[in-house]
């Protein structure tokens, strides 16, 4: 019974305002790429076939298909052995395993570094596209079994059941199970396609030319901002093209719905549990301890810098990171909620694609069109404060916040509301006594989620922090040009201690706020 | 099929005020016709109507229509008199009704506690003294111990009950209940159906009732509506229903 609610327009408006805050710039800067005789391309059409750009554009595309590939390959085996084969210590591994895509990717690539000096592994093997691939491939691992997990507990046993009746389990996870968790394992691919496709962190510590470092030197050291609008629109384009055959699994799968669960769950006995298990410890051992002890070694183990000192020339840009997170995560989550009211209670379908687009569209792109949007005389009011990086944060990580809301939103039987609707109670105080709270898991996921994605964001923040802020992420990563290896892993590893700190919090906040006896039953 | 001539419907509105009264009313669902030109009275104040059909013949949307949850495409709708629906505008919300309604799934909040789902009409409506009413309430439904158990900690039987005491505590004038003894096993049944039953007599309230078992509507009911894709295939009381030679009754009795 929403659809009477008066604020309706109000809602239209504050999305419609915030999207334009999004999408405009990214729309003036593909058009203007495009459009018009003295535009971009035209004239960086000759640019476009250097072969610098063609092996950058190559580079990217090897990068990402191999990530994408070995991620969901590693992923789908491992979210089977911890969910169907139900291994021992599967909670505690499962979580250890999610460790690498919540730390920054900057942190993870200096802990390798680190590993690969000490190993005496040659430089031109560090620095080199195979480097970059591994690194990645264990940061979105986990994401790629995280969804896969999700759909495996959506399969309901009776759907095995039949099949065993018929024939071997071997041949029913093939003849079913796969079949059903396509969607799955192709919304993980395109994801992390995606991503990687974005990542600029760890090609540009590794010094691997792709497509997203080149736009970054010509934007910021050239000042070529022409050519790099032009290299922006083939980056984006190759996304969208990915995405489009990808947009009815992507926007349909319940990737982040954690309280989903199929009614009845069907695990498998294996034979032997030992060999698998020793296999993923081995795998979170290599993926997840070794960087870490790596990178703690090298912190401690030279004279200069004492850890001390690290942590009180890192605190201003701790303090500045952590307020600015938790403003991005407060205005995404808040606007996730309406966008996932008007999608869910309206059917505004069409509010999912967009923030889809924006989602697709890598993040040195969003920062690159941000900049030239807001640093004009009018909107400079936007640009030379935080409101730019709070913009960037909401059109990178809102399609993420209305996914989990909306989710949710969607799981509340609508005879809840009705129930209340029909015992006289007011739109508004529905929303705050039975809605709002049924959401509440969901509204802390996406703040908890987005509050670290927030945190190590570097991609757009890098080109557009204003003056007088310091971010964790862009003080580490301009000091790994010039500064003592010890000194980066120092800081590193407080980054790394200073994500953990806040998971730790905010799992604690969670079981504290939602320890109500009525979840219980879910 | 059965249907009032509408000239008599109007007179009859004149006369006295029937509990409810649905005027050529047509409901669409995406292009579908769910109701199609429906015209009906009850006019048994303390009565129990039971809505009989198929799946898919249009029960819970008729329901649905009668709580003002649904807008209709045609007609008006009429409860004790009073025009509550007309074309697709809700004249009186579902709030200012005064009706009960019992869902299928019950609808209990899982996030409040028996004594908080049972409240929950009465405080948000700012009633002095509620606190005393929903005590009185719960006693009389037997479900004092209960008071403080979230809704998932009850037996199928018990939270039939809270949703009983939920819509009751209300006090209104006409209970919809939408096929509410579904999930509930034979024992069970019986004795919400004698409970119900006690609930019209004692409490003087009308009652639509949506099942799909006919053997139930022909036990509990003073009068029963058959719905078959869309329109009324008969209306009058179950002890005349076994003399009609309407056909599809015929077939959906020996079913």
């Amino acid at each position: 019974m929403g659809k009477t609610i008066n604020g309706k327009t109000l809602l239209l408006l504050i999305a419609g305002l915030f999207l334009a805050a999004v999408v405009l710039p990214l729309a003036v800067l593909l058009v203007g790429a495009i459009a018009g005789e003295g535009s971009a391309v035209t004239k960086n059409i000759t640019s476009i076939f250097h072969k610098d750009l063609v092996q950058s554009i190559g580079n990217s595309l090897i990068i990402s298909t191999a990530v994408s590939v070995l991620s969901v390959l590693i992923g789908c085996c491992l979210a089977f052995l911890f969910v169907k084969a139900a291994l021992p210590f599967s909670t505690s591994l499962r979580l250890l395993l999610l460790l690498p895509l919540l730390l920054p990717s900057y942190v993870i690539c200096v802990a390798w570094n680190d590993v690969w000096f000490f190993a005496g592994v040659r430089k031109n093997l560090i620095y080199s596209l195979p480097a970059v691939v591994f690194i990645l491939t264990t940061i979105y691992t986990p994401l790629a079994a995280f969804i896969i997990q999700a759909s495996l507990k959506n399969i309901t046993a009776g759907v095995e059941e039949a099949g065993m009746m018929i024939t071997s389990y071997k041949k029913v996870f093939f003849k079913i199970v796969l079949p059903l968790l396509r969607p799955a394992l192709f919304s993980s691919f395109t994801l992390i396609f995606i991503l990687s496709l974005s990542e600029f962190a760890v090609p540009s510590f590794l010094a691997v030319p792709v497509l997203v470092t080149e736009i970054f030197t010509q934007f910021s050291a050239f000042y070529n901002y022409s050519l790099a609008a032009t290299q922006s629109l083939i980056l984006t384009a190759i996304c969208l093209l990915l995405l489009f055959p990808e947009r009815k699994y992507l926007t349909k799968e319940h990737f982040f719905a954690f309280d989903k669960k199929a009614f009845r769950f069907r695990t498998i006995e294996l034979r032997n549990k030992n060999v698998p298990l020793i296999l993923a410890i081995l795998y979170i051992i290599l993926t997840v301890v070794v960087p870490v002890a790596f990178l703690t070694t090298q912190t401690f183990s030279r004279a200069g810098t004492s850890f001390l000192e690290i942590v009180i020339m890192l605190l201003p840009s701790l303090k500045d990171s952590l307020l600015i997170a938790i403003a991005g995560a407060l205005i995404v989550t808040l606007m996730g909620l309406i966008f996932s009211w008007l999608m869910v209670q309206f059917k505004f379908r069409f509010l999912q694609t967009m923030l889809l687009f924006v989602f697709a569209v890598p993040a040195i792109v969003t920062g690159v069109s941000l900049i030239l949007f807001y640093n004009t005389p009018l909107l400079n009011f936007i640009y030379s404060s935080i409101l730019i990086i709070l913009i960037a944060f909401a059109a990178r990580f809102l399609y993420i916040s209305v996914k989990i809301i909306s989710d949710s939103l969607q799981l509340i039987p609508v005879s809840y509301t009705d129930a209340a609707c029909v015992m006289g109670a007011r739109p508004f105080y529905i929303f705050r006594k039975i809605t709002l709270p049924l959401l509440g898991e969901a509204l802390f996921t996406s703040f908890f989620i987005i509050l670290i994605f927030c945190l190590n964001e570097l991609s757009t923040v890098i080109m557009m922090y204003p003056p007088g802020t310091s971010l964790l992420p862009i003080t580490i990563f301009t000091r790994t040009a010039n500064a003592p290896q010890h000194l980066v892993s120092g800081m590193s590893l407080i980054a790394l201690l200073f994500t953990i700190v806040i998971l730790v919090c905010m799992l604690f906040a969670k079981k504290m706020l939602f320890n109500q006896q009525w979840r219980e039953s879910r | 099929m059965y249907a009032f001539c509408e000239k008599n419907v109007i007179q009859s509105a004149m006369e006295r005020e029937p509990v409810i009264q649905f005027l050529n009313c047509t409901k669409l669902f995406g292009g579908k016709t769910i109701l199609h030109d429906i015209s009906f009275e009850v006019n048994e104040e303390n009565g129990f109507t039971t809505v009989l059909g198929k799946s898919g013949s249009g029960k819970t949307t008729l329901l649905r229509l009668i709580a003002g949850l649904e807008k209709l495409n045609e007609g008006s709708i009429y409860i004790n008199g009073k025009k509550v629906s007309e074309g697709n505008k809700i004249i009186v919300p579902p709030h200012d009704r005064n009706i009960g309604f019992i869902f299928q799934d019950l609808a209990l909040w899982p996030h409040f506690t028996v004594y908080q789902n049972i409240e929950f009409g009465l405080k948000q409506k700012k009633i002095q003294g509620y606190k005393s009413v929903v005590m009185q309430t719960i006693n009389e439904f037997g479900i004092t111990d209960l008071k403080n158990n979230f809704t998932h900690q009850l037996s199928g039987g018990q939270q039939q009950l809270v949703a009983l005491a939920r819509s009751m505590v209300l006090q209104p004038k006409l209970l919809l209940m939408d096929e509410p003894l579904a999930n509930l096993d034979v024992k069970l049944k019986t004795q919400m159906r004698k409970l119900i039953k006690q609930l019209v007599k004692e409490k003087k309230i009308s009652i639509f009732y949506v099942t799909h078992d006919h053997k139930e509507a022909m036990e509990m009911s003073d009068k029963m509506i058959v719905l078959h894709e869309g329109v009324i295939a008969y209306y009058g009381t179950p002890e005349q229903s076994i003399y009609s030679d309407n056909i599809f009754l015929k077939e959906f009795i020996e079913v």
